[in-house]
C-alpha cells in the first residue's frame, strides 16, 4: 500500500513540476506547491528592478494571482472594511483594466492585523473567483462581467469567526474548494461548480477557528482535497466531497497549511509544535512516518527536492530531510516576523518578511544567502511568481519585480 | 457585405435592447434570493443592463434601496461596469443626474458614496463643495468625511482660543468612535468636558442576576427564569444552588462598560442576565447595539432581537445589533451574557457595553430608571 501510494503520488507530482508556470492562479501557484522550476529575479529594492508598482484600491492581505497576462488582486475599503474590491491589472504594465466593488453581506469583524481581503483569489483562463472574509464569493469574467455571486453568510447565517476568516479557496478540476470552517453552528467546506456557482457538495468540519488553505492534489484516479483542522486532516474526493481517509490527532495546525510530497503529506503542528509526515498504511489507515519538533507561526512549509523548509515561529528557516525529518540546517532570518509562505524558483528559496525583507537562499548542505532585498512596506501576502516577474503584494501597493 | 452585416447586427442588437424589459431586469436583480438556480437569469439580466449603457445607470442605482443583500451586489457591479465604460470614454453627460442622485438622502447610502467618488474623480473641486452638505447625512461614510473636512477647517481657520467651542459644536455630528475619541481628547486637553456615553446613547444603569449554569457551553439556548419573565423582586437558584437576586450595577468608563465579574463573581461556564428599564416618550425604532467578548442574546420587551454565540474573539463598539421598536413608556432591555470555560487570562472578561440608537448610530431619546447604589462587594472581592 505504501508503495502504491508513493508511486501514485510520484506520478502525480512529476507532471506538475514540469508544467510551464506562466500563470500563478491561486495560493502557492498552479499546483499549490509554491515551487517552480524557472529562475526568477534575485535582487531588487524599492527603486531597483521594479517593473512597476501601483497603489491598490484598498487594504488587504490576500496574495495576487496571475492568469492570461492579467493580475487579479482583492482589497477592501470603507469605514468597516465593508467595501470589497476586485481589481484586474495588466501584468505587463500594472495598468488597471477594471475594478469592481461588492458590499459585504457578512460580518466585517476581525483582528486589526487581518482584513476582509485575506483569502487569496483563484483565476483560471476565463474567470476569477474572489472570496472575502465576509463570505462573499464572486466570479467575474476576465472582462469584469459578474458571472455568478454567492453570499455565503446569507445562505448560512451562523458562520462566524470574529478574529477574521482567511482561508483561501483552491481549484480542483472545475471544482472550487471553499473552506468555511468557523466557530458557528455550521462549520463546513464546500465544493462549488466554477461554471454556475452552485454547491456540489458540502462536508461538516470541526467547529473552530481555522485559517488553513485546502490542498488540491491530482492523482491518477482523480483530484483529491486535503482539509486540515486542529484535530484532523481529511482527504476527500474533490468531485464528490466523499472522505477517503483521515488522520486524527490533537494540536494540528490551524494556520499553516498541509503540503504534499511524493512520500506523504506533511502536517504542520499548531500548539503541539510538531511537523508530522503521514501516509496511508497497509490497512488503509494513516501512519506517521516521522515527527519533528517545529513551532510554526503563519507560513506554510515548502517541499523542494528531498528537503522540507519551514519558517519557525522564531523566524528561523529550518531545513529538514523529507525522508526522516532530521534537521539539516537552520538559518536565522532577519527583519521578521514572517507571514508570507516561502516559495522556490530556480532552486532558490524566497522568504519575505512582514517588514519587506526578502531573503533569497540557495539550499545545499548549508544555507547560502544569495541576496537580501528590502522594500519598506508591509507584506503579509504570499507573493506570486509568473512570467519571469515576482508580484509582491503589500497592504496597499502591488510591486512587480523584474525587468520590463 | 461586411458593412451590411454590421448594420444588420447593429439593428438586431438595438431591437433586442428595445424588446428587453430592462425594468424587469432591475427588479429581478434587486430581489435576488440566496443560493438558487437563477444565476443564469441573473447573469443575462446583468449583461442586458450593462449593454444598454448609461440610460440604465440611474435606474439601477435607484433600485438599491430595499434590495436583498445579494441583489444589491448584482446591481452595484452593473452600475460600476456602465460608469467605468462611460467615464473611460470621456462621456460625462450623466453628471447632473448623478449629482441629483447624490443629493437625494432617500437613496442607498453606499450607492451615494460610490457616486460621490465618481463625481470627485471627474471633478476634484466638487469635494469642497459637497462635503459640507454631508455633515448630518445618513450615509456614515459621507458623514465621516464631512466631519473630517469641517475639523480640518476648524484647525486652519478658527483661532486657537475658540477651537474647543468649535469642536464641541462639531461633536453632535460625529458617529465614528475614532473621531469621537480624538475630538474628546482635544476638548479635555483644553479643559472642556463632553459625555460620550450620553452622546452615543449608552445605557449606564442596569440590574444583573446570575450566575446560572453554562457548564460545557450547553445553556446558550436554555431559557432561565429571567429570560421568560423579568421579575425584579424574585430570586432563583444559581449555578451553585444559592439564591440569586437582581443587583444594581452602574456601568463604568467612557463607553459604559458593565463588568459582570464584580457583581456575579469570577465564574466560568456561567450565564448572567442584565436588564435596564428604558423610558421612551414615544414609540420609535431602535437599534440595541452591544459590544462583548461573550456570547450574547438581546431581548426587547420579551422579544428576541439577536443571538450570537461566540467567545473571546474580541469586542468592539456596535458588534451586535438588535433592531426593534421602543414603545411609549416603559421598555425592558434584557441581555443574556454567556461566559465559557476557556482558561486563558484574557478569557476572564465577562461583560458588555450596550447603547440605544437610530440607524445612523445617533442616540435615540430615552431615560433609564435609576437602580439605586450598587451593593458593597463582599470582602473577598475588594
Amino acid at each position: 500500500m505504501i508503495r502504491h501510494f508513493a508511486l501514485a503520488a510520484l506520478l502525480a507530482f512529476i507532471p506538475w513540476l514540469a508544467a510551464e508556470p506562466n500563470d500563478w492562479p491561486q495560493f502557492r501557484g498552479a499546483d499549490g506547491t509554491g515551487v517552480i522550476a524557472n529562475p526568477y529575479p534575485t535582487s531588487w529594492s524599492g527603486s531597483e528592478q521594479v517593473a512597476w508598482k501601483v497603489g491598490l484600491a484598498g487594504r488587504g492581505l490576500s496574495g495576487p494571482v496571475v492568469a492570461a497576462g492579467k493580475v487579479f488582486v482583492t482589497s477592501c475599503a470603507g469605514r468597516q472594511e465593508d467595501r470589497l474590491i476586485v481589481q484586474c491589472l495588466d501584468a505587463a504594465t500594472g495598468k488597471e483594466l477594471w475594478q469592481r466593488q461588492l458590499w459585504a453581506t457578512g460580518s466585517t469583524a476581525c483582528h486589526p492585523s487581518s482584513s476582509m481581503a485575506a483569502p487569496t483569489p483563484v483565476a483560471d483562463a476565463e474567470r476569477v473567483y474572489a472570496l472575502f472574509a465576509t463570505g462573499d464569493l464572486a466570479c467575474f469574467s476576465h472582462a469584469g462581467d459578474l458571472l455568478w455571486y454567492r453570499a455565503l453568510c446569507q445562505d448560512v447565517p451562523t458562520i462566524t469567526n470574529q478574529v477574521g476568516m482567511a482561508s483561501s479557496p483552491m481549484l480542483a478540476d472545475g471544482m472550487l474548494i471553499v473552506p468555511m470552517e468557523n466557530v458557528g453552528a455550521d462549520s463546513f467546506a464546500a465544493g462549488i461548480d466554477v461554471r454556475t456557482g452552485q454547491t456540489q457538495w458540502r462536508v461538516e468540519r470541526p467547529r473552530e477557528e481555522n485559517w488553513t488553505t485546502p490542498v488540491v492534489v491530482r492523482r491518477p484516479e482523480g483530484w483529491e482535497v486535503l482539509l486540515l483542522s486542529g484535530n484532523n486532516l481529511a482527504v476527500l474526493d474533490a468531485a464528490t466531497g466523499k472522505e477517503k481517509w483521515r488522520y486524527a490527532a490533537e494540536g494540528l495546525s490551524t494556520i499553516p497549511s498541509a503540503i504534499v510530497g511524493p512520500d506523504g503529506i506533511l502536517v504542520p503542528g499548531g500548539r503541539a509544535g510538531e511537523l508530522v509526515l503521514v501516509r496511508p498504511s497497509g490497512d488503509g489507515q494513516p501512519a506517521v512516518a516521522w515527527r519533528q519538533r517545529l513551532r510554526t507561526r503563519y507560513a506554510t512549509p515548502l517541499r523542494l527536492a528531498d528537503k522540507v523548509y519551514a519558517i519557525t515561529a522564531a523566524d528561523v528557516l529550518q531545513c529538514m530531510n523529507a525522508q526522516s525529518g532530521e534537521v539539516v540546517w537552520q538559518l536565522r532570518l532577519k527583519n521578521g516576523p514572517y507571514a508570507a509562505s516561502p516559495l522556490a524558483a530556480g532552486g532558490l528559496i524566497y522568504c519575505l518578511s512582514e517588514k519587506g525583507l526578502c531573503t533569497v537562499v540557495r539550499p545545499g548542505a548549508e544555507a547560502e544567502v544569495v541576496a537580501s532585498n528590502q522594500i519598506d512596506d508591509v507584506f503579509m501576502a504570499t507573493p506570486a511568481l509568473a512570467g519571469g516577474h515576482i508580484f509582491l503584494r503589500a497592504e496597499r501597493t502591488l510591486y512587480c519585480i523584474g525587468g520590463r | 457585405m461586411l458593412r451590411l452585416t454590421l448594420v444588420l447586427t447593429g439593428l438586431f442588437t438595438l431591437s433586442a435592447f428595445a424588446l428587453a424589459d430592462l425594468p424587469a431586469d432591475i427588479a429581478l436583480l434587486r430581489t435576488a434570493p440566496g443560493e438558487s438556480r437563477e444565476d443564469v437569469q441573473l447573469r443575462a439580466a446583468w449583461q442586458r443592463l450593462v449593454a444598454a449603457g448609461p440610460t440604465q445607470l440611474l435606474p439601477i442605482l435607484r433600485g438599491l434601496p430595499g434590495a436583498t443583500p445579494r441583489g444589491a451586489n448584482w446591481l452595484v457591479t452593473a452600475a460600476q461596469a456602465i460608469a467605468a465604460r462611460e467615464f473611460a470614454a470621456g462621456r460625462t453627460a450623466l453628471r447632473a443626474e448623478l449629482e441629483a442622485y447624490l443629493a437625494d438622502r432617500q437613496q442607498d447610502g453606499r450607492g451615494r458614496r460610490l457616486v460621490y467618488e465618481w463625481l470627485v474623480e471627474l471633478d476634484p473641486t466638487l469635494r469642497e463643495k459637497l462635503l459640507p452638505t454631508f455633515l448630518d447625512d445618513p450615509s456614515l461614510e459621507l458623514r465621516r468625511d464631512a466631519v473630517q473636512f469641517r475639523w480640518e477647517q476648524i484647525d486652519k481657520e478658527v483661532a486657537e482660543a475658540e477651537r474647543t467651542a468649535a469642536y464641541l459644536a462639531l461633536m453632535p455630528y460625529v458617529r465614528e468612535k475614532e473621531q469621537a475619541d480624538k475630538l474628546l481628547k482635544l476638548i479635555t486637553a483644553a479643559g472642556g468636558t463632553y459625555d460620550l456615553a450620553a452622546h452615543f446613547g449608552y445605557v449606564t444603569q442596569w440590574r444583573v442576576i446570575g450566575p446560572f449554569d453554562h457548564t460545557g457551553v450547553k445553556a446558550f439556548n436554555v431559557a432561565y427564569p429571567p429570560e421568560t419573565q423579568v421579575e425584579l423582586t424574585a430570586s432563583y437558584p444559581d449555578k451553585d444552588g444559592n439564591q440569586a437576586a437582581w443587583k444594581p450595577v452602574a456601568a463604568k468608563g467612557t463607553y459604559a462598560t458593565v463588568d459582570l465579574n464584580a457583581p456575579l463573581g469570577k465564574v466560568k461556564g456561567a450565564i448572567g442576565y442584565a436588564v435596564a428599564e428604558v423610558e421612551s416618550a414615544r414609540e420609535q425604532p431602535v437599534e440595541i447595539r452591544v459590544g462583548s467578548v461573550n456570547a450574547i442574546k438581546i431581548f426587547l420587551n420579551g422579544e428576541l432581537l439577536l443571538a450570537h454565540e461566540e467567545y473571546h474573539h474580541g469586542a468592539h463598539m456596535d458588534q451586535y445589533v438588535g433592531r426593534g421598536r421602543l414603545k411609549a413608556g416603559k421598555n425592558l432591555v434584557l441581555l443574556k451574557v454567556c461566559q465559557n470555560e476557556q482558561t486563558e487570562s484574557y478569557a476572564t472578561i465577562w461583560g458588555f457595553q450596550c447603547r440605544l440608537c437610530d440607524a445612523t448610530g445617533g442616540a435615540v431619546p430615552f431615560t433609564v430608571a435609576p437602580v439605586g447604589a450598587p451593593e458593597t462587594p463582599p470582602a473577598n472581592e475588594r
